[in-house]
């Protein structure tokens, strides 16, 4: 006697297999990720940075970088390349610059790169101020700079 | 004339008889006897059940994530549980995007997502396991999730919890913003609302003889 899948022989009883089988889903709602933007706008604050920018004499240029981003950043690497026949220095914040409260000193026709964890603009929105300065007066310094900023972090 | 009335009779009598013997022959057949045998109780058999549930731990996939970066690792946890009177098997895991862009569809630059079990459940705020954790998924890219459900554990006991670590990264990456303007094909400042669903099927039928 055949009912149903079940198979009755008997005194014993077989139950047999069933061919379809049962799943089971379990499905999150949307979650949003969103990536970071990284972005930093470098203004000058007492002189242009377009070309040429050159230092005259006495001169020296103070600019500040904007964390324009949504990223929080870390460190920032800055890189001052000098010509003309003046070297540059290179200071944190708004001071009067000069070897002693320089992080880094870009002779003529050289590019020098510094990593710094301070003076960072860390947070969106952060501003903060470096100053450029030739290493003496008289002569005539152009100058470039560039920014690379990083940010790793491990969030749960 | 005698003679064919005496023939009509014969032809009748033969005829009488033939009935007769048939019907004894019938009732002979209707008259076996027969037995039958029942369990007096009804003997009762119910079907299995498979189910699949999923609670956030601590933030979980209710919460958005917001400002990934390369190199970032968001972790988030869940109890998943196999909360049917069957065992369940071939646990998998896949997920869809509601809308496309690098976050989900670059292997190399895009999401990833790796799954790590805890045999005790996971404390979110620390994202330590206090008991033995277990590599569920590799690193996977999220287009691969997209495509293929990816199996975690070949066999879920009826009942259990499985306390689930999800990894979604960033892989490293350089890009330069110049001048505040991102590079083409950025990862930066995208979105991708992802869908998780998990799905198991029901342990390999039986042939049972007790």
């Amino acid at each position: 006697m055949n009912v149903a899948g079940i198979v009755i022989a008997g005194a014993a009883m077989t139950v047999v297999p069933a061919q379809a089988l049962v799943s089971a889903v379990i499905t999150s709602g949307e979650q949003s990720i969103t990536s970071a933007r990284w972005s930093i706008v470098l203004n000058g604050i007492d002189g242009p940075f377009s070309s040429p920018p050159a230092l005259g004499n006495n001169e020296s240029r103070t600019f500040t970088l904007t964390n324009a981003g949504t990223a929080t950043l870390a460190s920032m690497t800055l890189t001052v390349s000098a010509s003309g026949d003046r070297n540059i220095w290179l200071c944190p914040g708004n001071v009067i610059c000069n070897e002693a409260s320089s992080v880094a000193t870009a002779s003529i026709g050289e590019t020098v790169a510094v990593s710094t964890t301070s003076q960072v603009p860390e947070s969106p929105n952060d501003v903060t101020t470096w100053t450029l300065r030739k290493t003496s007066n008289g002569g005539n310094a152009t100058f470039s700079v560039n920014v690379l900023v990083t940010s790793n972090d491990i969030a749960d | 004339m005698k003679t064919q009335t005496d023939s009509i009779l014969k032809v009748s009598i033969v005829g009488f008889v033939l009935v007769g013997s048939i019907s004894l022959i019938s009732s002979a057949v209707f008259s076996a006897l027969s037995a039958s045998a029942f369990n007096a109780s009804a003997q009762p058999i119910s079907s299995g059940t498979l189910s699949l549930t999923y609670a956030d731990v601590g933030a979980g996939f209710g919460t958005a994530i917001t400002g990934i970066a390369p190199g970032d690792t968001v972790n988030r946890f869940i109890a998943l549980t196999n909360g049917g009177t069957l065992a369940g098997k071939d646990l998998t895991l896949r997920i869809s995007a509601a809308a496309s862009n690098i976050l989900t569809t670059d292997a190399a630059k895009g999401l990833q997502m790796s799954v790590t079990g805890c045999t005790v459940p996971w404390t979110p705020a620390t994202g330590v396991c206090s008991g033995t954790t277990v590599a569920l998924l590799g690193s996977t890219p999220a287009p691969t999730l997209i495509a293929t459900p990816q199996t975690l554990v070949s066999a879920v006991s009826a009942g259990e919890t499985l306390n689930l670590r999800i990894g979604i990264s960033l892989p490293d990456a350089t890009e330069t913003t110049t001048n505040g303007v991102p590079p083409v094909g950025t990862v930066q400042g995208l979105t991708a609302n992802i869908t998780w669903t998990f799905n198991e099927v029901q342990r390999t039928a039986l042939i049972v003889n007790s």
